[in-house]
């Protein structure tokens, strides 16, 4: 009886560990690439190779924890990326006329205000998201096209100060890391334990319910978008500042990664719902398959192809798993 | 939509407004282009009207697939990538010393090429679930991928290995005036309008975006129905592709990235011709009125950048009338 017992015990664990494998496969994959990359280059391991991704993945984690807020209350909004290089872009402009963080703080103020324009076409006049956010992502590439000239801000005009934000470090970890550990466990916070960051998520999942209960669906949504723009702009001008420049077609390079990272961050933790935990892991495997693959030497075109693949699996193994799907990404019929 | 159709309006000053509001889109492409000659009278030279249309027959033909999509209810992301890696594919095939100068077979090749990509979008919307703009995106970055491969990141220009007939698409003139590319548009339009208007096969398409439910108790398979859509489309991109490639004698990575915007931006306009109902003529009307409003901005000797204040403009003014049209013919039927 009792090796019966303890059989039935230790199959039921097992059972737990397989059922538990695909909320933590990504932490898993992500390990076995950390593993096959510095097989093949030793390189890839080095501390500063590491750091380095960590400063560019938490710039995207950035974008990914902006874009889930909007995201997450059923619309798709590609306005962020635009968002993200205006946010590059001001701050570099600012900064010629007064102090750095001054200039931050504008440029982020302005870049959420810039939020409110398509949020009131999409809420207000229910205009489809999908196809507002983008025109208004041309728009406001344009606006940016006008204040730079249609040229690339170089850190010839504004010194180290511009870059000062992603070299710089505390025992070792970069600012961007640092910011961002902050601002994901706020966001976290937010989603975990605040109303309003519960109600994003019940306007996703059914608004006409939200409507029902007596939520101010509206007013929720805005907060969305309005987040959404704020973290963009923080996100663009982290990853601007890593890469000393800034261009009004910045976000180009942007969208398709951050898309991608918010569907890989659904199949994290908590599947089928868009998290915190899963963006963290999600920004670091995205990065380190980027970094890996041009490490080993390959050209940009394998890039592109990982990236696309990346985001296709992911899709693929939350339909597998979850009928309902997300609120964005609904499944069926 | 039919039973309104037939309510004729009683008095004669409703129906000069009906007919306005209705065919406004005509109106305003027309009174657009009076405006831009008398601004600038080379405008009305013949020979730009015709390259204006004739740059407009790739916006519309790239628009056209997308209509077939759209109707379905679903939307393809990946037609730039379908573009770029088209006018790719023909360029580096035709220079394989097996498939020199088979111009027609390379071309066959790449439209088959496009039917099995259209399948595979299809395959991962219907058979695996992903809901299609994501699937398209995912596919679209894969295709740009494998077309970067292709033309190893640099720009084609002129190969000598192409025969001659690579430019005959693009660049000749019939009788000296009328494009080809011209006639493409109106050969494929007038197929396509047909096929969407007249025939069971066409109608089922927009019947299934209308309303899946009801097309399954029907006996219409919604996922056949977004099976053509997607092929259509990735066919109709491949053709896009073909022609921008001949037109500009060469292939670069970048070839196709407007066409999705642009596209869409055709769309749109023309579905405020139909009440909110997407349909061919109108999207064949939205990309001409697209294309003069490029041409004629650039003419008047505008900065670049007042060509995407014009573009997300269009776009977000078309999406908003085509919501507040069909928010309207809901009403009326209730």
């Amino acid at each position: 009886m009792k090796s019966k017992n303890s059989r039935t015990e230790s199959k039921g664990i097992l059972d737990d560990i397989i059922k538990e494998i695909p909320r933590f496969f990504l932490l898993v994959a992500l390990l076995i690439l950390i593993v096959f990359f510095t097989c093949l280059t030793p390189s890839f391991i080095r501390i500063s190779n590491l750091m380095n991704i960590l400063r560019t993945a938490s710039a995207f984690g950035m974008l990914g924890l902006g874009f889930t807020m909007v995201q997450a209350t059923g619309d798709m909004n590609f306005t962020f990326s635009a968002q993200a290089a205006m946010g590059a872009v001001l701050t570099g402009i600012f900064m010629l006329h007064m102090p750095y963080w001054i200039s931050v703080f504008l440029a982020v103020l302005i870049c959420t205000i810039s939020g409110l324009a398509p949020a009131f076409i999409v809420i207000r006049l229910k205009v489809p998201a999908f196809i507002t956010t983008m025109g208004f992502m041309t728009i406001y590439t344009g606006v940016l096209k006008v204040l730079t000239n249609n040229t690339i801000l170089y850190k010839i005009e504004w010194g180290d100060r511009y870059t000062a934000l992603a070299r710089g470090e505390i025992a070792g970890i970069p600012y961007p890391v640092i910011i961002f550990v902050i601002a994901a466990a706020a966001v976290h916070l937010f989603f975990e334990r605040s109303k309003t960051g519960r109600y994003l998520f019940a306007i996703g999942a059914s608004k006409t319910t939200c409507k029902q209960v007596g939520i101010n669906e509206a007013k929720i949504r805005y907060i969305g978008y309005l987040l959404c723009s704020a973290l963009a702009a923080l996100g663009g001008i982290m990853y601007a500042s890593s890469l000393g420049q800034a261009s009004p077609l910045l976000g180009n390079d942007l969208t398709l990664p951050t898309i991608a990272i918010t569907m890989l961050c659904a199949t994290f933790y908590q599947t089928g719902r868009y998290n915190v935990p899963g963006i963290i892991v999600a920004s670091i495997i995205m990065i380190v398959v980027q970094n890996g693959v041009m490490g080993l030497g390959m050209e940009a075109w394998v890039k592109d192809i990982a990236v696309g693949l990346m985001l296709i699996i992911a899709v693929s193994f939350i339909a597998k798993t979850h009928k309902k799907g997300l609120p964005t990404v609904t499944f069926g019929s | 939509m039919m039973i309104i159709n037939k309510i004729k309006p009683e008095k004669s000053k409703s129906k000069i407004t009906a007919n306005l509001s209705r065919f406004w889109l005509l109106y305003f492409t027309i009174l657009l282009i009076i405006i831009f000659g008398i601004l600038k009278p080379a405008f009305f030279v013949p020979r730009n009207l015709l390259n204006i249309l004739s740059s407009a027959c790739l916006t519309g033909l790239a628009g056209m697939g997308i209509t077939c999509i759209s109707a379905a209810g679903e939307i393809d992301f990946s037609i730039g990538a379908q573009v770029t890696f088209s006018a790719a594919m023909m360029g580096v095939v035709l220079k394989l010393p097996l498939f020199q100068g088979k111009y027609i077979l390379v071309l066959l090749l790449t439209l088959a090429a496009m039917v099995v990509f259209g399948l595979i979008n299809s395959f991962l919307h219907n058979k695996i679930g992903i809901p299609a703009f994501i699937a398209t995106m995912g596919s679209s970055y894969v295709l740009q991928g494998i077309a970067k491969n292709l033309l190893e990141m640099k720009t084609l220009r002129a190969d000598p290995a192409w025969p001659d007939c690579f430019t005959f698409l693009g660049q000749t003139y019939v009788g000296g005036i009328v494009p080809i590319s011209l006639i493409i548009l109106v050969v494929v339009g007038a197929a396509m309008y047909f096929y969407t208007e007249y025939t069971c096969s066409g109608r089922y398409i927009f019947a299934v975006g209308v309303n899946a439910n009801a097309c399954k108790y029907l006996g219409i398979d919604s996922k056949i129905q977004k099976r053509k859509g997607f092929i259509l489309c990735a066919v109709l991109g491949g053709v896009t592709g073909i022609l921008m490639g001949s037109m500009q004698n060469g292939a670069t990575i970048t070839l196709g990235d407007d066409m999705l915007f642009q596209a869409l931006t055709a769309l749109m306009l023309g579905a405020t011709l139909k009440k909110g109902v997407y349909n061919v003529a109108g999207t064949i009307l939205g990309a001409v009125l697209i294309t003069i409003i490029t041409f004629g901005v650039t003419m008047l000797g505008a900065p670049p950048y007042v060509r995407d204040f014009t573009k997300g403009g269009i776009l977000v003014i078309s999406v908003t009338l085509v919501t507040i049209l069909r928010s309207r013919s809901v009403k009326s039927v209730n």
